[in-house]
This record gives structure tokens, C-alpha cells and sequence, in this order.
């Protein structure tokens, strides 16, 4: 994963978190992340609050999704929106190439 | 319970937390196997970070794997046995038809648009056969080639649909 750019996978967090119903635990988010190789504070700390932020669910916390269009955004920009041909033949060709 | 300055969550969403798909086919192992894979298909995952992320057990995520693998959707990238490396099959219509189940679930709870434009932006990556004949003098005939959907429906094979004349 380390040939992705840090805004593709900040994208693809967004769109894990839309994906599984625009919130999830911390904890869950935070494993999430790590998997991804992001840091939470380098990635839902740097977005506004308004945007993405951490509410409380029976004294748990969790992190929310408010802006769905915001999340949307960057999906389109980053292609991580919806899995389509293109993208298993684009996979193909890297690995070919490597 | 609110500490100051955090927000409850709002109980619409409270009610799903953590439920694959809304909760809508009810919540077990294979489902949350399922739910991390849709919900992330341009990630590879080890069986360890399955269970990590999904918070099952070995057997839980083994079986989760083997149903997945079994309809299509994931693939063992790895030719290592006993580190098997699984990544989302991106062809899988079964997948492509679950993240919109997913946006949907999302969309008529808080009224956003996502399904819609998946919908749309997945429809510009579909290959259309399109055959575009000339007529008479000055107009044209458009025909769209139906699919091939094999042996079970072989009356559409190689059927025309004419979606426009000009």
C-alpha cells in the first residue's frame, strides 16, 4: 500500500465509513486507519468538524459522517466509489508490470 | 452522558451502528466479512486483519472467507499457502450491486444522493454495444446488442433492441 498517495486513502477511508453506514466506533475506525497506514489524528483531526466528527453513542465514541456529499466528493475524485471492469483491468496491468 | 461540547449521535444512526447493511439480513459472521470488504473493495486484507477489522474469530472469518470466495467476490491474491492475501473481485456484479445497497441504506436515512450518483458514474464504465446503422437518406438506426445471458436464456441471444431512430 505504499505506492498510494495519501489522499487515496484518506478517500478510501471516507468511503469505508459511508459504506458502513457514515459511522463506526473509535476503536474500529482507529484499526481501520492502521490497516490503511493512516494516522487518526493526520486524517479525521485535519477535517473540519462540520464534515466528519466524533459524537457519542452510549458514552462510546464514534465517528460520524456528517457531510455525505463532502464524502462523496472525494470518492469520485480518488475513483473509490463503486467497484467497476476498469478498475480490475487497471489492477491487472500493475501487477502485469511489476 | 455527554461530555461537554460532544454530540450525541443522532438515534437513526445510533440504531444501525455497527449492523451490516442497516441490519437489513440480520447480523452474522459471514455478513461482517462481507460488510469490510464492500465497505473497502481496493484494499488487500490478510486473515489476521479480517478479524481484526471485523472482530471475529478465526473460524467465524474463515467461514465468512470461504462463502465470499465461493460466490466470487473475494479472490486469494497469494500463492502462498499459509498466507493466503484476499482482495474484492472488481468484476463481481454481486459486489458492484451491494455497494449500492449500501449507499441506498445510507441515502434513505439521511436523504443524500450517493446511490444515485454510483448509479450514474458506474453507468459511464459499461460497455455498450451499440451499433449505429444508416436508413433512408438523412436517417439513422441505433441498435443496442442484448447480452449473451447463456444457455438458460438463449431466446435473448444475439436479440436486438432499437433504442432510438433518427
Amino acid at each position: 500500500m505504499a505506492d498510494e498517495d495519501e489522499y487515496r486513502l484518506r478517500a478510501k477511508f471516507l468511503g469505508w465509513l459511508k459504506r458502513n453506514g457514515g459511522a463506526k466506533h473509535l476503536t474500529t475506525c482507529e484499526k481501520k486507519l492502521r490497516h490503511l497506514g493512516l494516522e487518526v489524528d493526520s486524517t479525521i483531526g485535519l477535517w473540519e468538524q462540520d464534515r466528519i466528527t466524533i459524537a457519542l453513542s452510549r458514552g462510546d465514541k464514534v465517528v460520524w459522517l456528517k457531510d455525505i456529499e463532502w464524502a462523496d466528493e472525494w470518492a469520485k475524485m480518488h475513483d473509490v466509489e463503486v467497484p467497476h471492469h476498469a478498475q480490475s483491468q487497471y489492477l491487472l496491468t500493475k501487477e502485469k508490470l511489476r | 452522558m455527554s461530555s461537554p461540547g460532544r454530540k450525541d449521535l443522532p438515534k437513526s444512526i445510533e440504531a444501525v451502528l455497527d449492523k451490516p447493511f442497516d441490519g437489513l439480513f440480520g447480523d452474522t459472521a459471514e455478513l461482517r466479512v462481507l460488510q469490510e470488504i464492500v465497505a473497502d473493495p481496493y484494499s488487500n486484507y490478510t486473515h489476521r486483519e479480517l478479524m481484526d477489522l471485523t472482530g471475529l474469530s478465526d473460524p467465524s472469518v474463515r467461514r465468512g472467507i470461504r462463502v465470499l470466495i465461493d460466490h466470487g467476490i473475494i479472490r486469494n491474491m497469494s500463492s502462498a499457502r499459509r498466507s493466503p492475501l484476499y482482495r474484492a473481485n472488481l468484476d463481481s456484479k454481486k459486489l458492484t450491486a451491494l455497494t449500492f445497497l449500501s449507499y441506498a441504506s445510507l441515502d434513505e436515512r439521511t436523504g443524500s444522493l450517493s446511490m444515485d450518483d454510483a448509479v450514474r458514474r458506474y453507468c459511464d464504465y459499461i460497455p455498450l454495444n451499440v451499433e449505429v446503422l444508416p436508413l433512408a437518406e438523412g436517417s439513422t438506426l441505433v441498435r443496442y446488442k442484448l447480452p449473451d445471458y447463456g444457455k438458460a436464456s438463449s431466446k435473448a441471444k444475439g436479440s436486438q433492441a432499437i433504442i432510438g431512430e433518427a
